[in-house]
């Protein structure tokens, strides 16, 4: 009979014993690689559709447990960051990565009859990608086999079938033993008996994952309660019928004799009792019943020496000693009480420490409670919460003092031979959006809805129009700084030796000076937040006091900065790397740079934007525009100018980015307004992230005659023959041709002196189009820098105006 | 023998009761001897236990109020776990002959105390029930096998000394322990055991074997997994059975499949193959009959109790198992409540010779393995005093 899940199929018996004793392919085949934003995003999905007929309740824990939202927080408050998986560089000395890994095999067994457990505790190990095989017990329900099948059906991560296996065997079968033989971790739950009897099957070095039976109390301090909190404290005994391990099966009550003891039991029988029947009646077997008139019997007996007391009141008991110790209790509404006193915490709780969970502490004020809960922690006490919530939980709360998903992985390390040019390593690209998702432009992008899970604003770029806000949540932002700050240490910041000074833009809602602060921040650099201030003086007497080596900040600031504060500067001598953003430097810049601070390094912080975060970086080997894609934060598409289809090889496109991992907004297949090609072939750096090289705004690289051409390209020849100023480019038709026409802009009236022959020649497509193909006019103008046409609200030059009709190719 | 009580005289009635040599039948004026001698063991511990005093109290229980049979009902019982919780004792210290733990295997160990007449007369009951049986045979010798732990110096483990008592029934010819002591603890030699088997069928004499029914059927799946060929071992062989299953109740086959098993492998009849049950708390013994079930001997009287109520059921109903007898003097446990769970029936519908009602265990009463992840006080092994 096939009852056997096993990876995706049904199988009986004899293939089961195959598979576990002879033909073990299955463990040493490569599986899927797993990734934890295509698993989250399908568990999500598939919960939220699922039809199968399960016990409501039951499926609105599924669905709860399987909320992407909940998944990634549970994932990031257990293991640290969403890319805990992804090696990465722990240390700047040297090339050393580290990352979590799955224990790899672990084998689940869990208590007869905990329909649906079985399941959850498989996804919970598939968090981290390991691959489970559960032990059902031969009387447990067809649930978690049904499910599996399900979830594999409608599974869009591809990473689930080869890594979940549900077995039905006795605890005693020779399999049982011999998948445990083939696991790294065991995963346990159970009593004391249980869990011996299962670690003693296992080799010394397996990894045994035990969730042992615990026990939970109440402590009240002494002093009259309030009502409201002696009902919330009667809500915790008897919601689960105390058959939670944090429900509380005794109550200690601070007090120094039997007659308090007593009062207060008899003070607070009667709101048990209310509580009983708001839940209702009991249904209790003979053996739950039998376990309660045992301990009942003992106390009544107690009670007949004047020993203890027994109270009882439909179907709630409380059973009362004057000694100070831990007592279980039978459950199903019997509540053991005994003293307590600050003094005796730790004797009280010492030999009961693996077993404790939860205290649900009922104090006069917060003073009292906090001396409370010191005594208790150091007891060992690892859970304590008010009244009422005993039984609660959130997501990535750890269980029994422990996170699920730290037991349930282990970390690798790993040195490189050389490293200094990426941070991290061998994560699988994302996958990227399919292309039944639409396109977003900068509207689409604008207009999202807030989803309620923004913590930042910042105001995004655009030199046109009103400000426009971008959202980030804080997981956001931190995943993009980390990625830029990965990019960063590639484009040549040496956190051990540069010392910084932050000069880009800050406050207004900016983001550039405080997402450069937490990127120094996250690389351990040393920095100066300075900010884009006034006072150059002040600057650089910091830099020459406090030994600063690089400037962070935008081109056009820096520029005037530096063209202030020459002479002060080069008599410093220390500056030796510029990192810049938000603008581009002109080759002009770069070389007045060069030539009078002998500063050579001019280099990109990051490539991105507000809205998309950071999207590219500059290792040493890329030159020009040539950038590496952020590969483990973003996708990039690179699309045709005019249809959504990919570019073929190393063809212009538009850059079309995805951020699978942001929250606070919808990054899908967002059209930046950039122009760039594919640089095909691996990097000389040793990165493993795609390379891509900018060619400037979709509004600087426009087509005339056929070809393409960028305004770019036309700024560095203009450079190199010694033109620095502003200039834009006229697209129009002189009748019949298309008219390319350079306007330059001076001041001062100082026409410049240019040589378009050169222009010409030097930019391929151009010479093509005008000289060899004869289709298109270049001329040459001169306009005085007020006349240029600039963007109104910013008053940023426009680089390319196009006045070409309809019909232009 | 002449045993006698602790007092003689307040205690006369119970001497009668106990003096009876027919455990399966009633004399004449039973019921008014049995109900004379329960008053005067109720008497002689509320005189002389203070705290079955203080529990007679808390119940509103008046001695008096006991005119017939039917109002020892309403008489107190007490919970056999007490007796493993503290000591209860009706007689001083110096006239403890007997002071036994029982094997517990949920961790807690009972401490019960025995005057010589408390230990002697279910003794001589266990006589004459092996005399009713015919099982009392000076002129055989027998080999036995016991699958009990092989004393050690000073072991209080109840089980140990009955079963070396029951070789006394008839002449030792070999005893071979089959739980042998070692320097770390008792080990079960199950080589040794086939070993011996074997060498009985070889001789020829009658096999008694008593003890533990869990190494019985070890050494029986032995058989069967190994297919090795079966013994026939003298017909006139008795094995006779108890302590339960010791902790592998999780291997337990069912008493009839044992029987079966036993049959086939080892060559005795069904008929002589007998389970016994006893407890430290309550030392009537109770053997079964050749249609394996308990008879319940004149000495005593079983209740079945409402686990709920405690109000006494009737024949077919599961519930607590109440045992009263009036046999014990040491402690106040002539009324006790035991842990079991079981059933009573008509003793006629057995369809032996014996005509006294039956009773047969359905469980342990709260024990169960507790299926939620709170920690329970019936899975805790060890104390933690």
């Amino acid at each position: 009979m096939k009852k056997h899940f096993w990876f995706g199929q049904l199988v009986d018996d004899s293939a089961l014993e195959d598979f576990l004793e002879r033909d073990l392919d299955w463990i040493h085949a490569p599986k899927p690689h797993f990734n934890i934003l295509e698993v989250i995003k399908s568990l999500d999905r598939w919960s939220k559709k699922l039809t199968l007929d399960i016990d409501l309740d039951f499926k609105k824990e599924l669905i709860k447990f399987c909320d992407a939202g909940e998944l990634k927080k549970k994932f990031i408050k257990e293991l640290g960051s969403i890319e805990a998986l992804t090696l990465r560089r722990v240390d700047f000395k040297g090339n050393y990565f580290e990352k979590r890994s799955p224990l790899g095999i672990i084998t689940h067994i869990l208590p007869g009859n905990s329909e649906g457990l079985s399941f959850l505790a498989a996804i919970e190990a598939l968090l981290v990608g390991n691959t489970s095989i559960v032990k059902l017990s031969s009387t447990e329900s067809d649930l978690a086999i049904e499910l599996c099948l399900n979830l594999i059906e409608n599974d869009t991560s591809g990473c689930i079938q080869s890594r979940l296996a549900f077995l039905r065997l006795e605890s005693n079968s020779k399999l049982l033993s011999r998948a445990l033989a083939l696991s790294h971790g065991v995963s346990a739950w159970g009593g004391d008996s249980a869990l011996s009897s299962i670690k003693s099957l296992l080799s010394p070095q397996t990894t045994f994952i035990p969730w042992g039976h615990k026990i939970s109390f109440a402590l009240v301090s002494k002093g009259e309660k309030s009502k409201e909190q002696l009902e919330k404290l009667a809500h915790d005994v008897i919601d689960l019928n105390q058959q939670a391990c944090s429900s509380p099966q005794s109550l200690f009550l601070e007090c120094d004799s039997k007659e308090e003891l007593k009062a207060f039991a008899l003070k607070f029988l009667p709101f048990l009792v209310q509580a009983a029947r708001k839940k209702g009646p009991m249904n209790l077997d003979n053996m739950e019943r039998a376990e309660i008139q045992n301990e009942s019997m003992i106390f009544r007996f107690m009670e007949a020496q004047g020993e203890a007391f027994f109270l009882e009141e439909e179907d709630v008991r409380i059973l009362g000693k004057m000694k100070s110790e831990m007592s279980p209790s039978p459950l199903n509404r019997t509540l053991q009480l005994r003293p307590i006193s600050k003094g005796n915490v730790s004797k009280v709780l010492f030999r009961w420490s693996e077993y404790l969970q939860t205290c649900g502490l009922l104090c006069n004020d917060q003073t009292e409670y906090l001396s409370w809960c010191e005594l208790l922690l150091n007891a060992g006490v690892p859970r304590i919460c008010l009244p009422g919530k005993m039984v609660d939980s959130y997501s990535g709360e750890p269980h029994d003092g422990q996170f699920a998903l730290e037991r349930f992985s282990k970390i690798v390390r790993l040195e490189m031979p050389t490293g200094e040019n990426f941070n991290s390593l061998l994560g699988e690209p994302l996958v990227r959006p399919s292309r039944s998702r639409a396109l977003m432009n900068k509207n689409d992008f604008q207009n999202q809805e807030d989803s309620g899970l923004a913590h930042f604003y910042f105001k995004s770029g655009g030199s046109s129009g009103t400000p426009k806000i971008s959202r980030f949540s804080y997981q956001d932002y931190h995943s993009q700084m980390q990625a830029a700050a990965d990019g960063l240490i590639c484009a040549g910041l040496d956190p051990s030796s540069d010392r910084v000074i932050n000069l880009f833009f800050g406050g207004g809602l900016y983001g550039g000076f405080l997402s450069f602060t937490t990127i120094l921040e996250k690389l351990n650099a040393v920095q100066l937040p300075m900010g884009a201030v006034e006072d150059f003086d002040f600057i650089t007497s910091q830099i020459i006091a406090l030994k600063v080596n690089t400037l962070f900040g935008m081109p056009s600031y820096l520029f005037q900065y530096l063209e202030d504060q020459e002479e002060e500067l080069n008599h410093y001598g220390g500056l030796t790397k510029i990192f810049y953003g938000g603008e581009h430097f002109s080759s002009g810049q770069r070389s007045w740079i060069r030539k009078k601070f002998s500063i050579d390094f001019i280099k990109s912080a990051s490539y991105g934007s507000v809205d998309a975060g950071p999207i590219g970086y500059q290792c040493p080997y890329s030159t020009g525009g040539v950038h590496h894609l952020n590969h483990q934060l973003q996708t990039l598409e690179i699309l045709d100018l005019e249809r959504d289809q990919d570019v073929a090889g190393e063809e212009v496109g538009r850059l079309i980015v995805s951020t699978p991992s942001r929250e606070a907004m919808v990054v899908e297949r967002y059209d930046i307004g950039d122009l760039g090609r594919w640089v095909l072939g691996p990097c000389q750096c040793g990165s493993p992230s795609p390379r891509f090289e900018l060619l400037g705004r979709t509004g600087d690289v426009f087509r005339a005659a056929g070809n393409f051409l960028s305004y770019k390209k036309f700024e560095t020849i203009l450079s190199d023959q010694g033109f620095v100023g502003e200039f834009q480019i006229i697209l129009d038709n002189d009748g019949h041709q298309d008219r390319l026409s350079l306007v330059l802009g001076f001041s001062d009236g100082k026409k410049p002196v240019v040589d378009s022959m050169n222009i010409i020649n030097e930019i391929k497509e151009l010479r093509e189009a005008v000289m060899d193909e004869g289709l298109l006019n270049f001329s040459l103008l001169y306009s005085e820098s007020g006349v240029l046409d600039r963007v109104e609200s910013s008053g940023k030059l426009r680089h390319v105006i196009d006045k070409r009709e309809i019909g232009r190719i | 023998m002449n045993l006698q009580p602790p007092d003689p005289v307040k205690l006369a009635s119970i001497k009668n009761l106990l003096d009876w040599e027919k455990p399966y039948q009633k004399s004449e004026g039973w019921d008014k001897l049995f109900l004379d001698a329960m008053k005067e063991c109720c008497a002689w511990h509320l005189e002389n236990c203070p705290e079955y005093r203080n529990w007679c109290e808390f119940n509103k229980f008046e001695l008096d109020s006991v005119q017939s049979l039917k109002d020892l009902e309403a008489m107190p019982f007490i919970f056999a776990n007490i007796f493993k919780s503290r000591e209860l004792k009706s007689i001083s210290d110096d006239k403890i002959s007997l002071h036994l733990t029982s094997s517990g295997t949920t961790g807690q160990k009972s401490q019960m105390f025995y005057d010589e007449w408390s230990i002697k007369s279910p003794q001589r009951i266990l006589d004459w029930i092996f005399d009713h049986y015919g099982w009392i045979e000076p002129q055989q010798k027998v080999n036995y096998l016991l699958y009990t732990y092989e004393p050690e110096e000073g072991s209080k483990l109840g089980t140990a000394y009955t079963d070396n008592y029951l070789c006394q029934y008839a002449p030792i010819n070999r005893v071979e322990y089959a739980l042998k002591y070692t320097s770390t603890g008792h080990k079960f030699d199950l080589f040794g055991t086939l070993k011996t088997l074997a060498e009985f069928e070889e001789e020829g004499l009658p096999v008694r074997i008593f003890g533990f029914p869990s190494f019985l059927a070890f050494t029986l799946e032995h058989f069967i997994k190994s297919k090795k060929a079966s013994l026939s071992l003298n017909p006139q062989s008795l094995v006779f059975l108890g302590g339960g299953w010791k902790g592998h109740q999780d291997k337990a086959i069912s008493k009839l499949e044992l029987y079966q098993r036993t049959s086939e492998i080892l060559g005795i009849p069904d008929e002589r193959l007998r389970d016994g049950f006893g407890s430290v708390e309550h030392c009537i013994p109770y053997v079964e009959c050749e249609n394996h079930r308990f008879h319940i001997p004149v000495y005593s009287e079983v209740l079945i109790r409402d686990i709920s109520t405690f109000k006494v059921l009737d024949y077919g109903e599961v519930g607590y198992l109440n045992f009263i007898s009036p046999y014990i003097t040491s402690v106040p446990a002539q009324n006790v409540l035991m842990g079991d769970l079981a059933v009573k029936r008509p003793g006629e519908e057995c369809g032996c010779s014996i005509s006294t009602d039956t009773f047969s265990i359905s469980g342990r009463a709260g024990f169960k393995k507790n299926k939620s992840c709170a920690v329970s006080a019936a899975e805790l092994l060890g104390d933690f005093s």
